[in-house]
């Protein structure tokens, strides 16, 4: 039983990549997650967006419409992490014990391939999530826009204090009062949301292979998305700084060397406020998320590759 | 492979590709940097910046949430009866999980300078005039500072600006300072025209400034006159001729070089040459209502203007100003 999984991902030469086999992989583990019923959560989602939107606080309509924009990303936030660290923590410890792991592997199934599909399912999950998620939070968005947009030409009136104002100014203020609304830089901030959330994911697998137990996975994989989000800081206050000793600087080294720039993805508190996100920037941002998933998923085919089973 | 070689083989991957990304993501967070993203303050200290970030890190994609539930515990401590120090601390905790949010900032000055300190001059009770009297001016300076840290964090937004020079104007009657913030606001790229008069309707009104506010008000006033020879709405408002004119008496500005409106109080109206018809009547009020006061001789040029109205728009000898009563 040991031996043979691994003889068969050693026959198979480097070329025999099938990304047939990873979808079925992948389609394999979304039906298992969605048994798991992690889509419960859209309902407690639905219940806070809702709540928000009948919310009778004495909020202007622009505080109201931003309460909308946090609260419903910050429940997606608290999805998306927990689903990715938890979800992916209990992947190959559930296929070792429901003894799938050796049903697939006993096939001629790479085990690239194999933590690839696993990978890209709990991704599609993530996606479906939040997407859905995100469509309700647009269509509560959109519905309030109306009463923002009024709200933005009396405060410029009420600012003018009298004073003509111009056609022009009139169409700024409206401009202004649009980049709150449903733009682009709103779906890259969702975007960035799950580019983050994917670097965590492989890590969680990356760690899943070598750790002993699903506790350890989780523990250590949220201890490096937390380190992840110290990056910048460390960039900027411990590198950059003259003052820093030595010891502060070689540990801020190491954490900027070692660990994912989590922080890297955290745009979406600005989106909210209304600030614009060039294309160019979040293509990039998708780089590295894309850079960090392959590193990862690389770094868990090494250690997973001839790992007795 | 064995454990140690895959363990070094490890280690040199994650290296390898930390020194290879580290450049990379550098440039793409100044890229950011520049867009508004990962806020940085341009005038705060390494200990608050350090501060800011490291609440940033904690959160990592949660200080939006936990800032919204602080502001909704802000909102609680406001009803009565108030807790304004507490309110205080709340609102510090907010603007420093959320630097770009320019409406936390401004609720947060709001209630500084009008809620809490109208709060402890005439509401408190309980404590002695003068201490509450105390109170309520170290919860303005407190607000004053508020929309101060507030504008270093958001340099390029207006809005806040607006706020702190309205403070000044209306609510301190320090109109230099009003007029240094309005001047601020009117350069940063797409501010509202407005910006520049107030700045100018608030100098002067600063004394020792009289000679800057004139120049800033006759730019307005040439602004609306270009406006208006373009087909525009006038934007002149009767301050406007209202401070030139005694801006144009302080300064003795030459008779010709003075502008021929002038602001009639009893009907509201600015009279001007631009609508002849219709300010002829006006002037003849204002310069009626100026002999009754004895103070017509303070505005020599409104009996030229009369004059010139008469001529260029042909008024019936009986309708005109008779030569006895100007005493020429």
């Amino acid at each position: 039983m040991n031996s043979s999984p691994a003889s068969f991902s050693a026959v198979l030469p480097a070329w025999s990549f099938s990304p047939r086999r990873v979808w079925v992989l992948a389609e394999n583990t979304v039906t298992q997650l969605v048994r798991m019923k992690v889509f419960y959560f859209l309902i407690l989602f639905a219940v806070i967006v809702l709540a928000l939107a009948a919310a009778g606080l004495a909020w202007k309509p622009l505080e109201h419409l931003i309460a909308i924009k946090r609260w419903s990303f910050g429940a997606m936030y608290i999805f998306t992490m927990v689903y990715s660290i938890a979800a992916t923590a209990l992947l190959l410890p559930r296929d070792v014990e429901d003894r799938t792991l050796y049903t697939v592997l006993s096939k001629p199934v790479p085990r690239f391939e194999y933590l690839a599909g696993r990978l890209l399912g709990v991704f599609l999950v993530n996606a479906i999530a939040l997407l859905a998620m995100f469509a309700a939070m647009a269509l509560l968005v959109k519905l309030h826009m109306g009463a923002v947009e009024a709200d933005f030409l009396l405060e410029l009136k009420r600012s003018a204090g009298g004073e003509a104002v111009s056609p022009d100014e009139v169409a700024r203020q409206l401009e202004l009062a649009h980049r709150h609304g449903v733009t682009l830089s709103l779906f890259w901030g969702l975007w960035a949301m799950f580019l983050k959330a994917s670097v965590v994911s492989t890590v969680t697998l990356f760690v899943s292979t070598f750790a002993s137990s699903s506790l350890f996975t989780i523990v250590v994989a949220a201890t490096v998305a937390f380190l992840g989000h110290f990056h910048q800081l460390a960039m900027d206050y411990w590198i950059y700084e003259a003052n820093a000793g030595p010891v502060g600087k070689l540990i801020a080294h190491l954490l900027v060397v070692v660990f994912p720039n989590l922080s890297l993805f955290d745009v979406v508190d600005e989106v909210i406020q209304g600030t614009h996100l060039a294309a160019a920037e979040a293509l990039r941002m998708t780089g590295s998320g894309g850079f960090y998933v392959v590193l990862f998923l690389l770094l868990a085919q090494l250690v997973f590759m001839d790992k007795e089973l | 492979m064995s454990w140690g070689r895959k363990l070094g083989l490890l280690l040199a991957l994650v290296t390898g590709s930390g020194l290879v990304r580290v450049p990379l993501e550098s440039r793409l967070m100044s890229d950011l940097r520049a867009q508004g993203f990962h806020p940085v303050s341009r005038g705060g200290g390494l200990t608050e910046q350090v501060s800011v970030q490291g609440a940033i890190g904690l959160l990592g994609g949660l200080r939006y949430m936990v800032a919204a539930f602080l502001e909704l515990e802000a909102f609680r401590l406001w009803e009565p009866p108030p807790n304004w120090n507490k309110l205080s601390e709340t609102y510090h905790l907010v603007n420093l999980l959320q630097p770009r949010n320019v409406e936390s900032w401004e609720t947060a000055a709001w209630h500084h300078i009008y809620n809490a300190s109208g709060y402890y001059r005439y509401d408190e009770k309980k404590l002695p005039p003068l201490q509450r009297e105390l109170l309520a001016r170290e919860f303005e300076e407190r607000g004053i500072g508020v929309l101060k840290a507030g504008i270093q964090w958001n340099p390029d937004d207006c809005g806040l600006r607006l706020k702190l020079a309205d403070a000044y104007r209306f609510k301190f009657k320090d109109y230099c300072s009003a007029a240094e913030v309005y001047r601020a606001a009117a350069e940063i790229p797409g501010a509202p025209a407005f910006c520049y008069r107030f700045y100018g309707y608030s100098l002067a009104k600063c004394p020792g400034k009289e000679r800057e506010a004139h120049a800033a008000l006759m730019n307005v006033y040439r602004e609306g006159l270009e406006g208006f020879r373009k087909g525009e709405p006038l934007i002149w408002k009767p301050t406007l001729i209202v401070e030139l004119n005694r801006l144009e008496r302080e300064l003795n500005v030459p008779e010709a070089e003075r502008i021929p409106e002038r602001f009639d109080e009893a009907s509201f109206r600015i009279a001007s040459p631009l609508f002849p018809r219709e300010s002829y009547p006006l002037y003849r009020s204002i310069w009626e209502r100026a002999t009754q006061r004895g103070d017509a001789e303070a505005d020599p040029g409104l009996i030229r203007i009369i004059r010139d109205l008469e001529k260029t728009q042909a008024i019936p000898e009986e309708e005109r100003l008779p030569a006895a009563r100007v005493g020429k």
